[in-house]
C-alpha cells in the first residue's frame, strides 16, 4: 500500500453541503482518503502529516470553467491591457490606464528587439478602459518606432491598432476604401483596423505566427500556469482546434509532465472541422476522446452561435441595442446549423456547448436542444450554453425544463458592465445580465467561467463578480442578481465541474475524488463579501502535489 | 526586377444563403477553367463535386487542378488560406470566395478593397424558390436581406421550380429591395463564366479583334460586344456612360485612354451596379486607344445603342452641343 500524507489547515471548507467543514485531508495515491478531523484519520492507518497549510485556509480546487489557451502564447509579445494580469512565470503586469504608459512600456520592449526590422507585436488593449483611449493612434505608436512596424492586437482579437510604418508596410492610405481601415475627420488615417478583412494584410505580412498561438505544448504549459497562479486546479480550454490528432498528442505529451500544474479539459471546436458531416465528426471525436487521461480529459463539442455584446455582434431578441433597434448582430454558424451539430451530438452522447452571448442566440440553442431532444435520447447530457449573458426567466425555465445548464460570464458585469448599461443595453437588460440568482430561484445549474484570454483567469474574481456585481466605476449593477459567497464559490469549484462533466473528480473535497484543493490565506467565507476578490492564493494542491504560488 | 507594380488580383465574393446554390455555381467555374489561374476559397471541399481526374495534387488544404485552377479551404480562416494563395510559386490570376450561408458578404468583399487586390463584384444566389419565405424568417431573415442587398448582381436560381407569376413576384420583390444590382434569373446554377468574372483575361484585352456585331456566349441569351475608341475619352462622361448602363448589363472590362491621365492605359471594370476606373500601366510605345468588352443579356445589347454613347465620351465632343 502506497503512503498516506494527511494535510492539516486551520479550516477546510469540503464543498461537500452534508460535511462542509474539516481540518484534516488524508491524500493517498492522489486521491482523497479522507477528509474531517486529526481523529477522524486515525482509523485508516500509518500517515505522515503536512502541516505547510496549518494556518492557512483550504478549499476544493477552483475550476476555470471556459478559457483559451492562446493565453500562454500571448505571452511572447508584450501584454499592455488594461487589466492587471500576472504571466506564466508569475510576473505581475499592472493595468496601462494612458496611451502614454502603452508607449512607453513599448518603447522599452522596442529596444529590446534586436533584429532592425523586425515588428514590435504586443497584446491585450481595449481603448475603451484606456482613460484616453480617442489617443490610441498611429501618431502616438509612432513614437515607439517611426520604422518599425508596430501592431497591438485588441483584446477581443477582433481589432488592431498600428503605426504608420505598418500601415506603409501593407500598402494602407488615405485613398484605402476598407471600411475598417479608419480615418479621422481629415481622412487621416487613425491606425485603427476593425474586423478580419482590415485586419487581414497585417496578419499576412506582419503577424502570419499569430494563428498558430496556444497549440505548442509550451503554450499549453504556459496556459496551466497562469491558471495555476490563481489557484485553478481544472482549466477548460473550451473550443480549439482538439480535432487535429497532432494537438491531441501535444496536450498528451505536454500534461504527461508530472511538473504540469493543472488538470486540462479540452472541448473541440466544430469550426474549422473540414470536409466531414457532423455525424462522421462526432464519431471521430469519440475516437479521440478515449485518448483521455487524468491531466488531459478530452471532452465534449463546442458551437457558436453568435459574436460578442461588446462588439454588437451578439444576437439579440428585440429591442436589440440600445438606441439602434434596427442593429442586430451576426451568426457564426446558422441556426440550422447549430440544430445539425446538436442532434449529432446528443445522438452520440457527446455534450454540446453552444457559445451565446444574445438571448436571441441563447434561443436558437434551446430550439436546438430541444429538437435533439424530440430525436434521440441522451439522460443527462448538461447541453451548456456558454456565455449565457442575457438569459431570460423564460429561457431559464425552458433551460430547466430541458436539463440544461448555464456557464455564466459574471467578469463582464466589472468589466463592460458600464458599458452595457450606458451603451449597449439599457439599464434594465443590464441589470439583468449573468443572472446567477435567477438560475438559482429557477433551478438551473450554472458555473463560472472568464473567456481568458478576453479577461484574465481568476474564479475567485469571477465570484467576487457575481457577489457584489460592481463595475468599474463603482456602480452596483442589478443587486437583485447578486448571490452569497457560499454558493458563488460553489459555481467556482462543483458548479463549474459539474457542467464539464467532472463532478465525479472534481469539485469538492470528498473521499474518493482527486486530491485537488485550493490553499488559502484567508477564510473567503469570513472576510468582507466585497474583499473576496483580494483573499491572498498560497498554493494548490492537484493529485495530491503541491505547487505554491 | 521590373519596377511595375503588380497588377492587383481581381477579387469577386460569391454569397447567398445556405442552399441558394452558391456551391454549384462554384462547380460550374471550376469545371469550365477557361484558362484562368482561379483561385477558389471555399468552406467545404467536401460539397464540392470536382472530377476526381481533373485534380492533380490534394493536401487537405488545397486542391490543385489540371486546367490551373486551385481550390484552398477556409477551414482555417481568412488570412491562413489567402496567405497560402498568394505565397505560391505562380500566384493566382484572381481570387473567389465562396461567402458561408450566413455571412454577410460585404464584410468579406471588404478584403478586396485591400491593398493588392481589385473588387471584382458581389455576386449573390437566390433561389427562386425559397428566397422570400427565407428572408421574413425569424433568426435568419435580416441575414438573407442583408446578403442580398450587397449584391452587385443577383443570381436567382432554380427559376424552374416557380411559375411564371411566382418569378414575377420573386423579381419584383428583389428589385425593390435591391434597386441598382443587375439581376440574372438561371436554373442549375448556371452562369456563363464570363458573367460572372469578366470576358478576357486581363492581359488580352489590351488589342481585343474588334468584331461586327455581337457574340453569343455558349449559345446562351448572353452576349458580348466590344467598345472601341481612338479618341481619348472625358473621365466624366465616361462614369456617366457607366453609371447610366442598361440593368442587362452584367459586366464590363476594358483599358481606356483618359484625357486627363494620358501618359498611361486606365483599367475599366464594370461589375452590376459596381464600377471603377483605376491607373493601369504606362502607354509606352503603344499608341494609345479605349476597348471595351461588354457583356449582357443579348437582347439588351441589341438594343441599346452603346457603341454610339460610347463614342459620345470621347474628350473631344463638344459635350454642350452633344447634349
Amino acid at each position: 500500500m502506497s503512503s498516506t500524507v494527511v494535510f492539516e489547515a486551520r479550516k477546510v471548507i469540503t464543498g461537500d453541503p452534508m460535511k462542509p467543514l474539516a481540518t484534516h485531508i488524508a491524500v493517498q495515491e492522489g486521491r482523497v482518503l479522507a477528509v474531517g478531523t486529526a481523529e477522524e484519520m486515525t482509523g485508516w492507518g500509518d500517515f505522515a502529516i503536512d502541516r505547510t497549510f496549518a494556518g492557512d485556509v483550504i478549499m476544493a480546487g477552483l475550476v476555470e470553467g471556459h478559457a483559451h489557451a492562446a493565453e500562454g502564447g500571448l505571452w511572447r509579445w508584450p501584454y499592455v491591457g488594461q487589466v492587471a494580469r500576472k504571466d506564466p512565470d508569475g510576473g505581475d503586469h499592472a493595468p496601462l490606464l494612458k496611451v502614454a504608459d502603452v508607449v512607453g512600456l513599448l518603447h522599452v520592449a522596442e529596444q529590446e528587439l534586436r533584429d532592425a526590422a523586425a515588428p514590435l507585436v504586443a497584446w491585450g488593449i481595449d481603448p475603451l478602459l484606456l482613460d484616453d483611449g480617442d489617443g490610441l493612434t498611429a501618431d502616438s505608436l509612432d513614437r515607439v518606432s517611426a520604422t518599425r512596424p508596430v501592431v497591438i492586437l485588441h483584446d477581443s482579437g477582433h481589432a488592431l491598432y498600428v503605426n504608420h510604418a505598418a500601415l506603409t508596410a501593407v500598402g494602407y492610405d488615405e485613398t484605402t476604401a476598407v471600411e475598417g481601415v479608419l480615418k479621422d475627420a481629415a481622412g487621416k488615417l487613425t491606425g485603427g483596423l476593425l474586423e478580419f478583412a482590415a485586419m487581414m494584410p497585417v496578419a499576412i505580412k506582419i503577424m502570419p505566427e499569430f494563428a498558430a498561438v496556444g497549440r505548442s505544448a509550451a503554450d499549453l504549459r504556459g496556459f496551466a500556469e497562469v491558471a495555476h497562479l490563481r489557484g485553478v486546479t481544472t482549466v477548460a480550454d473550451m473550443g480549439t482546434s482538439w480535432w487535429d490528432v497532432k494537438l491531441a498528442d501535444v496536450g498528451l505529451d505536454a500534461t504527461a509532465d508530472p511538473a504540469f500544474p493543472a488538470r486540462l479539459v479540452a472541448v473541440g471546436s466544430v469550426v474549422g472541422v473540414p470536409g466531414m458531416d457532423p455525424d462522421a465528426a462526432v464519431a471521430q471525436w469519440c475516437e479521440t476522446r478515449k485518448r483521455s487521461t487524468d491531466k488531459l480529459f478530452l471532452t465534449a463539442l463546442k458551437i457558436f452561435a453568435d459574436g460578442s455584446i461588446q462588439q454588437r455582434t451578439g444576437r439579440l431578441n428585440w429591442p436589440h441595442y440600445y438606441g439602434m433597434t434596427d442593429h442586430n448582430g451576426i451568426w457564426n454558424q446558422s441556426p440550422d446549423d447549430l440544430a445539425r451539430w446538436t442532434l449529432a451530438c446528443h445522438k452520440a452522447g457527446v455534450q454540446v456547448n453552444c457559445h451565446a452571448n444574445g438571448d436571441e442566440a441563447s434561443d436558437a440553442f434551446i430550439d436546438a436542444v430541444s429538437a435533439a431532444m424530440a430525436g434521440a435520447t441522451f439522460p443527462d447530457h448538461r447541453h451548456t450554453m456558454q456565455h449565457a449573458q442575457m438569459l431570460t426567466e423564460a429561457q431559464l425555465l425552458k433551460m430547466r425544463a430541458l436539463g440544461m445548464a448555464a456557464n455564466i460570464f459574471s467578469n463582464h458585469i466589472y468589466y463592460w458592465g458600464d458599458l452595457h448599461r450606458d451603451v449597449l443595453l439599457g439599464p434594465e437588460r443590464a441589470s439583468r445580465m449573468d443572472p446567477c440568482a435567477s438560475a438559482d430561484r429557477i433551478g438551473v445549474p450554472y458555473g463560472f467561467h472568464c473567456d481568458d484570454p478576453v479577461s484574465p483567469i481568476d474564479p475567485l474574481f469571477t465570484a467576487w463578480c457575481a457577489v457584489n456585481r460592481l463595475t468599474r466605476s463603482g456602480r452596483v449593477l442589478g443587486a437583485d442578481e447578486r448571490i452569497p459567497v457560499a454558493r458563488a464559490l460553489h459555481a467556482a469549484t462543483l458548479g463549474a465541474a459539474y457542467i464539464l462533466k467532472l463532478d465525479h473528480l472534481i469539485g469538492s473535497i470528498q473521499a474518493g475524488k482527486f486530491a485537488d484543493f485550493t490553499v488559502l490565506g484567508e477564510d473567503p467565507l469570513s472576510v468582507a463579501p466585497v474583499d473576496l476578490k483580494d483573499v491572498p492564493r498560497v498554493a494548490t494542491v492537484v493529485g495530491g502535489r503541491v505547487f505554491s504560488i | 526586377m521590373g519596377l511595375e507594380v503588380p497588377r492587383p488580383i481581381p477579387f469577386t465574393v460569391v454569397g447567398g444563403y445556405l442552399g441558394s446554390g452558391k456551391t454549384t455555381l462554384i462547380n460550374g467555374l471550376l469545371a469550365a477553367g477557361s484558362g484562368r489561374r482561379i483561385a477558389v476559397l471555399v468552406n467545404d471541399f467536401g460539397a464540392l463535386n470536382i472530377d476526381a481526374q481533373l485534380i492533380e495534387r490534394s493536401d487537405g488544404e488545397t486542391l490543385e487542378l489540371a486546367n490551373g485552377c486551385i481550390c484552398c479551404s477556409l477551414a482555417g480562416g481568412f488570412a491562413a488560406a489567402l496567405g497560402s494563395v498568394l505565397g505560391r510559386p505562380v500566384p493566382p490570376e484572381r481570387i473567389v470566395v465562396e461567402a458561408s450561408g450566413i455571412a454577410d458578404p460585404w464584410r468579406i468583399a471588404q478584403i478586396g478593397l485591400t491593398p493588392g487586390f481589385i473588387l471584382d463584384g458581389i455576386v449573390v444566389m437566390a433561389d427562386a424558390e425559397t428566397v422570400r419565405s427565407r428572408a421574413g424568417e425569424r433568426y435568419v431573415g435580416d441575414v438573407v436581406r442583408g446578403q442580398l442587398s450587397a449584391a452587385d448582381i443577383v443570381v436567382i436560381n432554380r427559376t424552374d421550380f416557380v411559375d411564371a407569376e411566382e418569378r414575377d413576384r420573386t423579381v419584383a420583390w428583389l428589385r425593390e429591395l435591391v434597386p441598382d444590382a443587375r439581376l440574372l434569373e438561371t436554373t442549375f446554377g448556371a452562369v456563363p463564366p464570363e458573367v460572372l468574372l469578366g470576358a478576357d483575361r486581363p492581359q488580352t484585352v489590351d488589342r481585343p479583334e474588334a468584331p461586327s456585331g455581337h457574340d453569343h456566349l455558349h449559345e446562351s441569351a448572353f452576349a458580348s460586344t466590344v467598345l472601341s475608341a481612338d479618341e481619348p475619352l472625358d473621365r466624366a462622361a465616361l462614369g456617366a456612360f457607366l453609371a447610366g448602363m442598361p440593368p442587362e448589363i452584367y459586366r464590363a472590362k476594358g483599358l481606356v485612354d483618359l484625357a486627363d491621365d494620358a501618359e498611361r492605359r486606365t483599367d475599366l471594370q464594370l461589375v452590376g451596379r459596381r464600377w471603377s476606373l483605376t491607373p493601369g500601366a504606362p502607354w509606352r510605345d503603344d499608341s494609345p486607344a479605349s476597348h471595351v468588352v461588354v457583356i449582357g443579356a443579348a437582347a439588351s445589347l441589341a438594343a441599346a445603342d452603346l457603341s454610339h454613347q460610347f463614342a459620345l465620351c470621347s474628350a473631344n465632343v463638344d459635350r454642350e452641343v452633344a447634349r
